[in-house]
C-alpha cells in the first residue's frame, strides 16, 4: 500500500494499473487488440470448481455478501459512509470475479507463453533471439536510440525453457525480453508478443474492471 | 496533529493554528472555527476553516484552507514548504490558483509542516464535471481556459532562485527511474516494459525546460459553475518538457465519464490545442504529445496505481 497504510481506496487504485496498460496498448499498438467478433470465442472456460467443496461456492457467497451490502446495508448507513461501502462492494466484486475465473487466466497465459518461447527455441534454440530474417521477415528498422542502455535484467539470466517453468518466471522473461527489444527485428515475433500482452491485459481487466473494458469498446 | 485530529473541538491543534495565524498576520487574535476535512485527500489533507482576524493586515472574516500531509504519501512528491513556494511562483505568474498565504515548517506548531491558502469555491469532482448537462456547452471554453493557464504556468522557467529545489527531469531520466521502479516491483509488468522500450526508441528532441505541474488534469482544478477558480495539487511540480503536462491532461484515465473527449474528458483536443497554441506561441507536434501521453500513462498513472498493490 502507498506509504504502508492499509486503506481500501488506495488498495483498489492498485487494481487500476491495468487500465493504464490497456490505454498504452490502444495508443501504441492500434489495431493490435482482439477483433470484436473474436472476443467471446477466444475466452477460455473457467476451471471446474473442486468437487470437494460444499455449496454455495466461494464466488456465490461473495455475490450474496455484496448484494446484502448494497441492497440492505447501504440504505441504512449515513451518506458520508456510502463511498466506503461502495469500495467494499467493489473489492468483493473483484474477488468474486477472480473466484469465478479460477486458474483459467493463469493457465491460458502460461500455455501461450510456453508456446511462444518453445516456438522460438525450436527454430533457434533461444527464445529471446529472433529466427533468421528469412523465416520471419525483416523487422522494422529501429529509430535512433538515445537511451542510456538496457536495464539490468538480461534475457540470458532468466530461466531458459528447459522443463516446465511457472507463469511468473515466463512473465519475468517476457518483461526482460521486451525491455531489451528482443523481438523488434522480427514482425512475427513482435506481433505474437503483443498478442500475449493484449490477452494478459484483457484477463486482468475482466476481473479487475470489466466496465472499463466495455467503455473502451471491449465489452463482453 | 493526528489524522482527523484537527476537528476535535477544543483540541490543541485549533489553538495552535489560531496562535500561528495571529503571529504571521499581525492580528491581535484569531478565532478559528468550522474545521472540516475536505474530500479527496488520500495523499494530502486539506482542512477548510473560517478565521476571524482581529486587527492586523488581514483583519476580518476569511475562508481558508490548511494543507498538510496525510498519513500516506507518494515518493517523489514535494514537501509542503516546497509546494508552497511553487504555488507562490504560479500565483505570481498570474496562474489561477488559491492565493498562498503562509507556510510553517516548525513541527512544534501542528506536528508536521503545513501551509495556509485562501479557500476558493467550486468542485474538483471529475465525474461530476464530465457528466453535468448544465456544464456541457461551457466545457470547451473551460478547456481553452485551462490551455491558457498551462501556457502561463510554462512561462515560469529556470533558473529561479526561489525554486532551486525543483528537480529537472528529462525523458531519458524519466525512463531510467521508471525502469528502476519496475525492477523493484513485486510483479512483472511486461506491458509497461514494452511501453518503456517504445518510449526509449521514440525519444523526442529535448525542449527548453519549463515549470511542469505534473498532475495537470481534470480532478485537480476547481470549477464554480463554468468558472475556473483554481488549479490545485502542485506537489509533483518540477522542471520538464512543455508537452509533458499536455500528455497527462489527455490521458484516458483522467477523462472520467467522457472517454471520447480527449482534452481531459471535457472537450475535443482541438479546443484545448488551439487555445494553447495561441497563448503559448508554440505549435504542438502530435508525435511529441503522443510520446508524453504514453510516458505519463506508463509512469504517471500506472506506477501510481501499482504502488498501491503490495498489501
Amino acid at each position: 500500500m502507498i506509504g504502508g497504510a492499509r486503506d481500501l481506496s488506495t488498495a483498489i487504485i492498485g487494481r487500476r494499473a491495468t487500465e493504464c496498460e490497456l490505454e498504452l496498448l490502444m495508443l501504441l499498438d492500434p489495431g493490435g487488440g482482439p477483433r470484436a467478433s473474436c472476443r467471446h470465442a477466444e475466452e477460455t472456460p473457467a476451471v471446474p470448481t473442486m468437487m470437494m467443496r460444499d455449496l454455495p461456492s466461494g464466488a456465490a457467497l461473495l455475490a450474496l455478501g455484496r448484494e446484502t451490502l448494497v441492497n440492505e446495508l447501504l440504505p441504512v448507513v449515513p451518506p458520508e459512509r456510502h463511498r466506503e461501502l461502495r469500495l467494499v462492494a467493489t473489492a468483493i466484486a473483484i474477488a468474486e470475479r477472480e473466484a469465478i475465473a479460477g486458474d483459467a487466466p493463469v493457465l491460458d497465459i502460461l500455455e501461450r507463453l510456453r508456446q511462444f518461447y518453445e516456438d522460438a527455441e525450436n527454430s533457434t534454440g533461444d527464445g529471446s533471439q529472433p529466427p533468421p530474417s528469412h523465416a520471419c521477415g525483416a523487422g522494422p528498422s529501429l529509430p535512433r536510440k538515445r537511451g542510456r542502455g538496457i536495464g539490468a535484467i538480461s534475457a540470458s539470466s532468466l530461466p531458459r525453457l528447459r522443463g516446465r517453468v511457472g507463469v511468473g518466471a515466463l512473465l519475468h522473461r517476457l518483461a526482460a525480453d521486451l525491455r531489451n527489444g528482443a523481438f523488434e527485428r522480427c514482425d512475427r515475433r513482435g506481433r505474437a508478443a503483443r498478442a500475449i500482452l493484449w490477452r494478459l491485459t484483457m484477463w486482468k481487466l475482466r476481473e479487475g474492471n470489466p466496465q472499463f473494458l466495455a467503455e473502451n469498446g471491449f465489452g463482453e | 496533529m493526528g489524522h482527523r485530529g484537527m476537528d476535535h473541538a477544543g483540541g490543541g491543534s485549533r489553538t495552535a493554528l489560531a496562535r500561528f495565524l495571529a503571529q504571521v498576520s499581525g492580528a491581535g487574535s484569531v478565532e478559528v472555527a468550522g474545521l472540516e476535512l475536505l474530500p479527496g485527500g488520500a495523499i494530502r489533507e486539506n482542512w477548510g476553516f473560517d478565521a476571524e482576524f482581529a486587527g492586523g493586515s488581514f483583519a476580518g472574516a476569511k475562508r481558508l484552507v490548511l494543507r498538510t500531509d496525510a498519513p500516506t504519501g507518494i515518493p517523489g512528491s514535494l514537501g509542503r514548504i516546497e509546494e508552497f513556494a511553487v504555488l507562490k511562483s504560479a500565483f505570481g505568474a498570474g496562474v489561477t490558483v488559491p492565493e498562498p498565504l503562509w507556510a510553517c515548517s516548525d513541527p512544534s506548531v501542528l506536528g508536521k509542516p503545513f501551509f495556509v491558502m485562501r479557500r476558493v469555491a467550486g468542485t474538483a469532482q471529475g465525474r461530476q464535471i464530465t457528466t453535468d448537462p448544465k456544464l456541457d456547452a461551457d466545457l470547451p471554453l473551460v478547456a481553452a481556459r485551462l490551455a491558457q493557464e498551462l501556457a502561463g504556468i510554462q512561462r515560469v522557467r529556470p533558473p529561479r532562485p526561489d525554486l532551486a529545489f525543483l528537480p529537472s527531469i528529462d525523458a531519458e531520466q524519466h525512463i531510467a527511474s521508471f525502469r528502476a521502479y519496475l525492477d523493484g516491483h513485486p510483479r512483472p509488468r511486461p506491458v509497461l516494459e514494452w511501453a518503456a522500450r517504445w518510449l526509449e526508441t521514440h525519444l523526442p528532441e529535448p525542449a527548453a525546460p519549463v515549470l511542469c505541474h505534473r498532475d495537470f488534469r481534470t480532478g485537480n482544478y476547481l470549477l464554480d459553475g463554468a468558472e475556473l477558480t483554481g488549479i490545485l495539487d502542485w506537489e509533483f511540480a518540477g522542471w520538464g518538457d512543455p508537452d509533458e503536462d499536455i500528455g497527462w491532461f489527455c490521458c484516458k484515465g483522467w477523462r472520467f465519464a467522457r472517454l471520447d473527449r480527449e482534452a481531459g474528458g471535457i472537450a475535443p483536443r482541438a479546443a484545448f490545442q488551439e487555445a494553447y497554441e495561441a497563448a503559448s506561441g508554440r505549435t504542438l507536434d502530435p508525435a511529441r504529445v503522443r510520446f508524453w501521453r504514453s510516458w505519463r500513462t506508463s509512469a504517471g498513472r500506472s506506477s501510481r496505481c501499482s504502488r498501491a498493490t503490495a498489501l
